[in-house]
């Protein structure tokens, strides 16, 4: 009983581990291509500027800031938010310009 | 089924050998499908330490006396319930449960890791896989747990009298898992590192993972403190024993980490300061572990008879060397994109705060190791005990609550001294407030009267933040104040989930200070009949009934409380003696509330029906253990996942060029 478990185990633990290499190399890196996109790292970084200028309007609110700190602030981080926003989304190819003869 | 768990062991070496050698040289080589297979090795190991600690579970059900872990730690008379505590009794089962635990939260990581850690995520799976490799070898070849012996014995030698209790179901398993868990953090920075990406890539998955490792050990330390009190017999909850200390430092350490990383976070500042935190937490981790694995300081924590101290000590030297040199190795990768403001902000008070801890995590440290110093250098052993603690940490824990009490009503980036003022208005008064109401209630003790002076603070801060975001948010969104309330703390979690732990620690603080300064402790010996006053309080010993089992024999003292007069509690602390280990315990009886604790412990049984008592009335001490439930529901908050950002619109700039996009 505990051979035939331990084989069975050792079975899936097998063909669980050889199957990425089975399958070859082609659709692992197919899958992990996404990973490697920049642009999961900039949607990370805006939201973390979302969040300062929540915070920020949170602590202006409060009375924390003055208001010339926080115009000030506010500016910093809504450039950084189109910087970032820039880098997610370059300016688009006119196509139309393009079939146009 | 030891023969089923010893083939799994064999096999989880060979997997994690493999996810570590498989992580390494497909990164190396870009070969994403050796990759992605070393990954694959990592979930199948979840499942291979499961069946080899559920073989080890069931070898203890059914009292397979073939094995010498079994033997050793489990009889015939040990009640089943105690199964579970039994398998992590003893070095070889704690080790396992360690593998397991690790394995378990290994998987959960690399499936839940965010995309920015992916690059580097092999690198993260083979820094995991050589310290799980490094508990599975240590098992295999020195401590394995299936080692049979030449010949089953009729009965085994039976569990550990102190741990049949309620809190070793829970306190061990977290305070392993928590130094354990240290692991993933560290792995995520360290992997970064060495995939050339130490920026912030990694610091979702750091900070929610070390805010939850945090919990875990902050719950273990708790439920420690709560056994001790109620099974030791003396009446305390902390001793600065070693081996508490080496649980108590990575805490710490972890506990400026998850502070230090919302800078990061918010500011993209640190860095490297995170690094060497998260660096620190785990050297400390191993050194802890190092302590109760044949380190060289007995405590009541170690496992005595382990001699595997010397494997642990090297393991702690490559924890310590490796990401020192992969540290300066990377070292230009890290400079932070931002530099500090002002003094007076959020960020400097996060880093006075980080300059606090490591102050009391290394005064801890040497504490815990000045005796093996004096022993080495002036021949002479010289003990380090709760003097020198109270002492040197006392001043710097009053500070750390002082800034718990400011740096939350501090902004990011720069505050002005007016608004600074105006936001410790109230929270200084009610401080202040409090120290005239101690001051003319007697209470002159001047630790005391600053400690409850700055929970007060502490806690009025709180309330106040709360509120002014309520009206705030029912002045802009025109929110009632419940749903207001709900929706503030939704907005922000893991600020007001904060808020929430940082009452939980007030709660803790309010035990400490109530306990040390004004506990009061009797020793008495008391015939039945006779009785003894104890503050306003007056016990009455009844008598002791003997109860005679097959593994004990339990002497069981009736008591009878009274406060003016009136019967409150009929109390029944016990004393056994446990022939097999040669060992006596005690269970403590106590009346616990809000107010204070009533704590009675017979100390011996002495002829003629006499019993030596110790009464203590220890006040406060009932909010250090709610302190554990807030503390684990403020991070529940915390951590809670938050889809769908909350999105209020951003008044644009009243002044020109303010609106830079």
């Amino acid at each position: 009983m505990q051979l035939a478990l331990a084989i069975a185990v050792a079975l899936f633990a097998l063909s669980v581990v050889a199957w990425p290499l089975a399958i070859g190399a082609r659709r692992n890196r197919a899958d992990t291509a996404a990973d490697f996109e920049p642009a999961n790292t900039n949607r990370a970084a805006l939201e973390t500027v979302y969040e300062a200028i929540r915070t920020l309007q949170v602590e202006h609110d409060l009375g924390r800031i003055t208001d010339d700190d926080f115009r000030a602030q506010l500016a910093e981080y809504r450039h950084a938010a189109a910087e970032i926003l820039r880098g997610l989304n370059p300016p688009a190819v006119n196509n139309a310009a393009e079939t146009q003869p | 089924m030891g023969d089923l768990g010893a083939t799994c062991l064999w096999m989880a070496l060979a997997l994690a050998g493999y996810a570590f050698a498989a992580s390494v040289a497909g990164q190396a080589r870009g070969a994403p499908a050796l990759v992605d297979s070393g990954r694959k090795a990592c979930y199948v190991l979840v499942l291979v330490l499961l069946v080899a600690t559920l073989s080890l579970v069931q070898s203890f059900i059914t009292r397979d006396f073939s094995l010498a872990y079994v033997a050793a730690h489990s009889n015939l008379a040990m009640p089943n319930i105690y199964t579970w505590v039994a398998f992590y009794a003893g070095n070889e089962g704690s080790l396992l449960y360690i593998a397991f635990a690790l394995s378990v939260m290994a998987a959960v990581a690399i499936w839940l890791a965010p995309a920015a850690t992916r690059p580097t995520l092999a690198w993260t799976v083979a820094v995991l896989m050589f310290i799980e490799l490094f508990f599975i070898a240590v098992m295999a070849f020195m401590a394995n747990p299936f080692q049979r012996l030449p010949f089953a014995v009729p009965d085994g030698q039976g569990i550990n009298p102190l741990l049949t209790h309620f809190g070793m179901f829970f306190h061990p398993p977290a305070l392993m898992a928590g130094l354990v868990g240290i692991s993933i953090p560290f792995a995520f920075s360290l992997g970064g590192l060495i995939g050339g990406r130490a920026g912030d890539e990694w610091i979702d998955a750091g900070r929610a993972w070390g805010v939850g490792i945090w919990a875990l050990l902050a719950a273990g330390l708790l439920l420690g403190s709560w056994w001790a009190y109620t099974i030791l017999g003396w009446g305390g909850f902390w001793f600065w024993d070693p081996v508490e200390n080496a649980a108590f430092m990575p805490w710490i350490a972890l506990t400026a980490f998850v502070h230090s990383i919302m800078v990061q976070k918010r500011r993209g500042m640190f860095r490297m300061w995170n690094i060497v935190l998260i660096d620190v937490a785990f050297a400390l981790a191993l050194y802890g572990m190092f302590m109760n694995r044949g380190g060289p300081v007995p405590s009541v924590h170690s496992f005595g008879a382990s001699t595997l101290g010397w494997v642990f000590l090297l393991f702690l030297a490559v924890g310590v060397v490796v990401p020192l040199a992969i540290f300066f190795w990377r070292y230009d990768r890290m400079r932070s994109a931002q530099r500090l403001d002002s003094l007076l902000s959020r960020e400097a008070a996060f880093l006075l705060n980080n300059l606090l801890l490591l102050g009391v995590a290394f005064a801890t440290l040497w504490g815990t190791v000045y005796p093996l110093l004096s022993r080495l250098f002036a021949d002479q052993e010289i003990t380090v005990a709760r003097p020198f603690y109270d002492q040197v940490n006392g001043p710097l824990m009053l500070a750390l609550v002082l800034l718990m009490g400011v740096g939350p009503l501090l902004p990011w980036r720069r505050a002005n001294l007016q608004s600074l003022r105006r936001a410790l208005m109230l929270p200084g008064s009610v401080a202040a407030a409090m120290v005239v109401v101690l001051l003319v209630a007697g209470i002159r003790q001047p630790y005391a009267v600053i400690g409850f002076a700055l929970c007060a603070l502490v806690a009025t801060g709180i309330v106040t933040e709360w509120v002014r975001g309520v009206v705030a948010r029912r002045r802009s969104a025109g929110d009632n104040p419940a749903i207001g309330f709900l929706r503030l703390i939704a907005a922000n979690r893991p600020r007001y989930g904060g808020y929430i732990v940082h009452l939980a620690v007030i709660m803790v603080a309010l035990g400490v200070v109530g306990q040390s300064f004004y506990g009061v402790q009797r020793d008495v010996v008391l015939a039945p009949g006779e009785s003894v006053t104890v503050r306003d309080y007056r016990m009455e010993y009844v008598d002791t009934t003997t109860f005679a089992f097959s593994d004990r024999t339990e002497f069981r003292s009736t008591v009878e409380l009274y406060r003016d007069g009136e019967l409150l509690e009929v109390m029944q602390p016990r004393r056994t003696f446990h022939p097999e280990q040669n060992m006596a315990a005690t269970r403590a009886a106590i009346r616990s509330t809000p107010v204070e604790d009533f704590y009675v412990v017979p100390s011996e049984n002495i002829d003629g029906g006499a019993v030596g008592f110790r009464v203590l009335v220890n006040p406060l001490v009932w909010w250090m253990w709610v302190a554990g439930a807030v503390m684990i529901a403020g991070t529940v908050v915390a951590l809670w996942p938050s889809h769908v950002p909350e999105r209020r619109p951003v008044p644009a700039p009243a002044v020109a060029g303010g609106g830079a996009d």
